[in-house]
């Protein structure tokens, strides 16, 4: 196990390098660059460009540039943001722990409410509930999910009032409010929205899948076997059944992470969440070279290392898989 | 083979209505010149950000346009850039997988690692660059944004084509059929076209199908986040974007095109749902 | 006795200083000392030092915290912050050859760390800036300094090499407090910049990246009761119409930068109030005169390659008059916004010239005249027109930044309002970046490779590198000149050239003012621009705030010391 782990962390590394590479090359392709940022100031002069481009060694030929950065991270140094001129770790770690808080209580709500779903619905096929869950998953999963937030928005921040205090139901935006000391409860009320803009589309699939993943395993003959033996129908459901179904789920729970990411974006963009999707868009219209390279390889770590976590999880969980 | 594939599908009650709906909206938004007597583009400044009523069945944007008109056109953008995306999708992506499936080896080996690194790059990041890219290119057809984001959503979706196809191919490529074909000396090229490539179809169909829904969902995205197709060519999301900052004043404009999406998309998974039960009698529903 | 003279000189000058600062008027208000307020921004400044930063978010959030020896206020007037008083040539502050210019500081300035604020600052800034390592952005004047002298550590000397006309605007941006930044050298690395040291009403407390930043009243603010205000927090929304939903909610009590269509939006929400006032800028068409093949052209190539379309003065004009401008202001910018005029409609320097009437008539004849003849779908064709071939098409590609909504409207306003002349616009928006890159990175700006081109910039109070860069024709951006130059039109001029150097080389304001506007009065006849509308500056607040006036010519937070909550 350590050896297959170790064997595909080393096979990570040529990747990345070839993914930072890629998006290297393609951001240098884009024309414009960040020294835009000073195209409309009447007080700069062509020296003056000139002075600042080569400051930020923006001048040398890309691969030039490219070898420079690689050969700097490879020092440990991530580069400093073109436009906070702060070092691009520092940028990151004010943000990263938004997303990750924000990502991980959906996720929670997500699995909360999609597993037992999914479950009962597999349990009690073509039953009404089951109807109902799949048309609602359904739906959930074709819904554009920055659509669903801007509705989010109308219904509850806009159109629907507290009924003493007249104050919108839930807050539009922010992680806290500010200017008040630490309240757990103002915190979950910042998380509502959010949380359900990207639990929606999340519980959907997970719904869905946990359910496709039940019946599959419910059909198997050791179930019926269980079932035949006089086994308590909650303990084969349970001990049995669950434990093989969540393989598939946890699977695709690894693969999502890219698709997690994509919806911060949505999400922070929305409301006002200070985390690295917000922070991506930002630099993205600045040409914020150094900062979008490291979050797009952090992004592409993760990713990585999540595939690898499904596969190691799914060896994990079943047995009869052994990798050598 | 076709009378057994509907009998199966028309068994999905959604997937016959949506079926039903997808076809409505396409013959909407392709009739929309003849079904609307207003100009999708002309301002109309007397009109301005008009509640839906008798006369503007959804009301109008913010230059006085009749939505309903702007969505039909939408619609057409919107959805063929779905269908284009999707083909193209297709195309690299049949490729892609039946080259490494059939030749294998270091072929294979390449294809699959280009694959893996396709996936572990966050795709809307990707997205977002490469739209912005194309977009800048000196070539005057990408600049207008519509061929700009095919290309940019058909880079980077067509790697769970190119998996099922590779798996299709690993599985037919020792059947009995290419053996024969290969003793009537027929050459790897035909082999692939004509015998391997008809039974990976079912796979191909179903993803091709959901492919159109999710590359919809995208350019909505897109347009939404300021990467979308120039104007005044209305395509759905970027209505989404011009509505945002008024929605408080006039949901109307967010609410309807966001609809559209949602119907489309609904639909066309349902439709896609509905051939996997058809093409594939194993899977269980 | 000289000392002493010196004394009263600088109380006189603050007594002064504070009828200018604060006109009769405007007589700020005794308000109660305390309280907070929230200043809703919808952009998060990059960094906190107005050298190295570019944006407007930025000078935003330093305006409550860093000051310069002289600012303007909201006539778009100097007056003196740090200094005692404006130096002139009367007051002995500006040398016959205005080459030396004398500020002399307030007595016991301090920093908000408690430290002295000397002359040795205001060498150091100079010094800072105008390193070569610094990474400065805004060095122009910097560099024609050749000294600055300190005498007595209230007394600043700054000697140029040559005359430099906008000397004043010189430390408007702030003086650097030498005790903490660092080396010139790294300017880029200080930890200033996240955390600046300043002598204004405010200090920084603490910057939460992404969310907020929040400011107290600086304990050594050298007017006393002043500030009234505890804090300042100043919250980072992700758009402005975030903004506008925390100011109607009362979550923040100052929504800045807002545009036109909030305002029917906010106007009738009980407790909040509109400042709104005309702005230096003005959205324009910018016009590329030379043949859009060429790659950066000097002068004497744009004469022997016109633009085959809008090389002709005719076709120029006929654009202008297609363009119903009252409309757009009425319908598009809620009759807030002035009708475009020339480049300077505010200010000292301000050239009264007429709105164009709209009259798509007269440019229909126009075209006519300039032998571009209906065509069969509506469009005109050359047949006989002065520089283009026969049979082209009256076609021509629209460009500007992505995502700005307004910018939008009015560009599918302006294709509708062609279209009835018969001109064909077609949209190419590019995002901003692209549009305004360097010369170096190829941008189709800079290498005069577009048709029109849509964007707001504006003159500062000292309009003088505005009019020189876009308008002198040794301001064409070319390979030769390393891409120097706003002159982006490639138009020239002789009146107009002879005018922009007289006013370059003269310290007396009236001889610069009526310079100004014999160019502007050529600009207005032969339209390498054509002014659209100038935008107000609007902002919401709360009524509960009381003292702040509007200066559309520095920042919101200009006047912050007098704030004070009812």
């Amino acid at each position: 196990m350590a050896a297959y782990t170790g064997r595909r962390l080393l096979q990570a590394i040529p990747l990345l390098v070839l993914i930072s590479l890629l998006v290297f090359v393609l951001l240098h392709l884009i024309p414009g660059g960040p020294m835009a940022a000073y195209g409309n100031n009447p007080n700069m002069t062509a020296a003056d460009f000139a002075r600042l481009e080569h400051d930020l060694g923006l001048d040398a030929p890309v691969h030039v540039q490219y070898l420079r950065w690689l050969g700097a991270l490879l020092r440990g140094d991530w580069g400093y943001s073109l436009a906070s001129k702060r070092p691009v770790l520092v940028e990151i770690g004010d943000r990263l722990p938004n997303t990750i808080y924000l990502l991980s209580i959906s996720l929670a709500v997500t699995l909360g409410i999609a597993i037992p779903i999914g479950i009962l619905s597999a349990v009690r096929q073509y039953s009404v509930l089951d109807h109902a869950v799949t048309t609602v998953a359904f739906a959930g999963q074709s819904v554009p999910i920055f659509w669903f937030g801007l509705m989010l928005i109308i219904v509850f921040h806009v159109v629907l009032r507290n009924p003493i205090s007249g104050a919108p139901l839930a807050p539009g935006g922010g992680m806290y409010t500010l200017g008040e000391p630490f309240s757990l409860l103002d915190r979950l009320h910042h998380l509502i929205l959010p949380v359900s803009m990207l639990a929606v589309v999340g519980t959907a699939t997970y719904t869905r899948y946990m359910r496709a993943s039940m019946l599959e395993v419910i059909g198997q003959d050791y179930i019926r076997t269980a079932h035949a033996k006089g086994m308590p129908a909650r303990r084969v459901l349970w001990h049995h059944a669950f434990r093989n179904a969540a393989i598939p789920v946890v699977t695709i729970l690894a693969l999502e992470v890219p698709v997690l990411f994509n919806g911060a974006v949505f999400t922070e963009t929305i409301f006002s969440w200070p985390g690295m999707g917000r922070l991506f868009i930002e630099s993205a219209f600045r040409y914020d070279y150094a900062l979008l390279m490291a979050i797009i390889l952090i992004g592409a770590t993760l990713t990585i290392v999540s595939n690898l976590l499904a596969d190691i999880a799914y060896a994990y969980l079943d047995p009869r898989i052994h990798y050598g | 083979m076709v009378g057994v594939t509907w009998r199966r599908f028309s068994r999905h009650r959604m997937a016959v209505i949506s079926l039903g709906l997808v076809t409505l909206l396409a013959l909407l938004s392709a009739l929309a010149p003849w079904l609307s007597r207003y100009d999708p583009d002309k301002p109309q400044l007397s009109t301005q950000l008009q509640p839906p009523s008798g006369k503007h069945l959804l009301g109008t944007d913010d230059l006085g346009r009749d939505l309903l008109t702007r969505i039909l056109f939408g619609g057409r953008i919107s959805m063929s850039i779905g269908v284009l995306a999707m083909l193209l999708a297709v195309v690299i992506g049949t490729t892609v997988g039946a080259v490494a499936g059939y030749y294998g080896g270091w072929a294979d080996n390449l294809l699959m690692r280009l694959t893996d690194l396709m996936l572990s790059i966050p795709s809307l990041f990707l997205l977002i660059l490469m739209t912005l890219l194309l977009r800048t290119f000196p070539v005057p057809v990408l600049r207008g944004g519509v061929l700009a984001i095919v290309l940019a959503i058909a880079f980077l979706s067509w790697m769970t084509v190119a998996r099922l196809v590779r798996a299709a191919f690993l599985s037919l490529k020792e059947g009995v059929f290419v053996e024969a074909a290969r003793a009537l000396g027929a050459g790897n090229a035909r082999i692939i076209v004509r015998h391997v490539l008809p039974g990976a179809a079912s796979p191909i169909i179903v993803a091709a199908t959901l492919r159109v829904a999710s590359s919809i969902i995208t350019e909505s995205g897109l347009s939404y986040l300021g990467f979308g197709v120039q104007l005044p060519t209305p395509t759905w999301g970027n209505m989404l974007r011009n509505a945002q900052d008024q929605m408080i004043v006039a949901p109307w404009t967010a609410i309807f095109p966001g609809v559209f999406i949602f119907f489309a998309v609904i639909a066309i998974n349902y439709v896609g749902d509905g051939l996997r039960d058809a093409l594939d009698p194993r899977h269980v529903r | 006795m000289r000392s002493r003279r010196r004394f009263c000189c600088s109380v006189l000058a603050a007594v002064a200083a504070l009828l200018v600062g604060f006109p009769p008027g405007l007589a700020f208000p005794q308000g109660t000392r305390g309280g907070t307020i929230t200043f809703a921004l919808y952009q998060e400044p990059e960094l906190l030092n107005r050298y190295i930063g570019t944006q407007t978010a930025l000078s935003e959030v330093t305006t409550f915290i860093v000051e310069g020896l002289v600012d303007y206020n909201e006539k778009g007037e100097f007056f003196p912050r740090l200094a005692t008083e404006i130096p002139t040539r009367q007051n002995g502050g500006v040398s016959a050859d205005g080459k030396s210019i004398t500020y002399h500081l307030r007595e016991g300035l301090k920093w908000s760390d408690g430290e002295s604020v000397s002359c040795e600052d205001v060498k150091f800034t100079w010094q800072a800036v105008s390193h070569p390592k610094s990474g400065a952005a805004y060095t122009s004047g910097f560099r024609d300094i050749e000294r600055v002298e300190c005498p007595s550590p209230t007394t600043v000397v700054v000697v140029y090499k040559t005359f430099y006309a906008p000397y004043l605007d010189q430390f408007t941006r702030g003086i650097l407090p030498k005790h903490a930044t660092g080396d010139p050298a790294e300017m880029t690395r200080w930890a200033y910049n996240r955390k600046p040291v300043g002598t204004g009403p405010f200090a920084l407390l603490e910057w939460v990246s992404g969310d907020h930043i929040t400011l107290i009243r600086n304990r050594f603010y050298r007017d006393s009761p002043k500030p009234f205000l505890n804090a300042v927090i100043i919250r980072v929304t992700p758009s402005r119409e975030v903004g506008t939903q925390l100011i109607k909610t009362g979550e923040v009590d100052i929504v800045w930068d807002l545009i036109e269509a909030n305002v029917p939006e906010l106007r009738p929400v009980p407790g909040v109030k509109i400042g709104a006032a005309p702005g230096p800028n003005a959205e324009r068409l910018l016009l590329n005169l030379a043949d859009p093949a060429l790659d950066g052209p000097p002068a004497a190539e744009v004469a022997k390659r016109p633009h085959p379309i809008l090389g002709d003065v005719r076709v120029r004009e006929a654009i202008e008059l297609g363009i119903n401008k009252q409309e757009i202001n009425e319908k598009l910018l809620f009759g807030l916004a002035t009708p475009g005029t020339n480049e300077l409609h505010i200010g000292w320097a301000k050239c009264v010239t007429r709105v164009t009437e709209y009259s798509p008539d007269r440019a229909r004849q126009l075209l006519d005249q300039a032998g571009w003849k209906n065509g069969p779908d509506g469009i005109r064709v050359a047949q006989g027109a002065k520089f283009a071939k026969d049979g082209m098409r009256l076609r021509l590609k629209l460009q500007t930044t992505t995502g700005n909504k307004l910018r939008e409207q009015v560009e599918q306003l302006l294709i509708d309002y062609m279209k009835q002349i018969g001109l064909e616009f077609y949209i190419e928006n590019v995002p901003s970046p692209v549009l305004f890159g360097s010369w170096s990175s190829g941008a189709f700006r800079k290498h005069g490779q577009f048709d029109v081109v849509m964007y707001t910039t504006n003159p500062d109070a000292d309009p003088h590198s505005q009019i020189e860069g876009y308008f002198a024709s040794w301001k064409m951006p070319t390979a030769a000149n390393g891409g120097d130059g706003f002159n982006y039109a490639r138009w020239s001029n002789q009146v107009a050239d002879d005018n922009i150097k007289l006013a370059g080389s003269s310290a007396d304001l009236s001889v610069r003012k009526k310079a100004y506007c014999a160019a502007m009065d050529e600009v207005v006849k032969d339209r390498p621009h054509i002014y659209l509308y100038g935008r107000s500056q609007i902002h919401g607040y709360r009524e509960r705030l009381q003292g702040w006036v509007l200066n559309v010519w520095t920042n919101v937070g200009w006047n912050a010391q007098d704030w004070s909550l009812k």
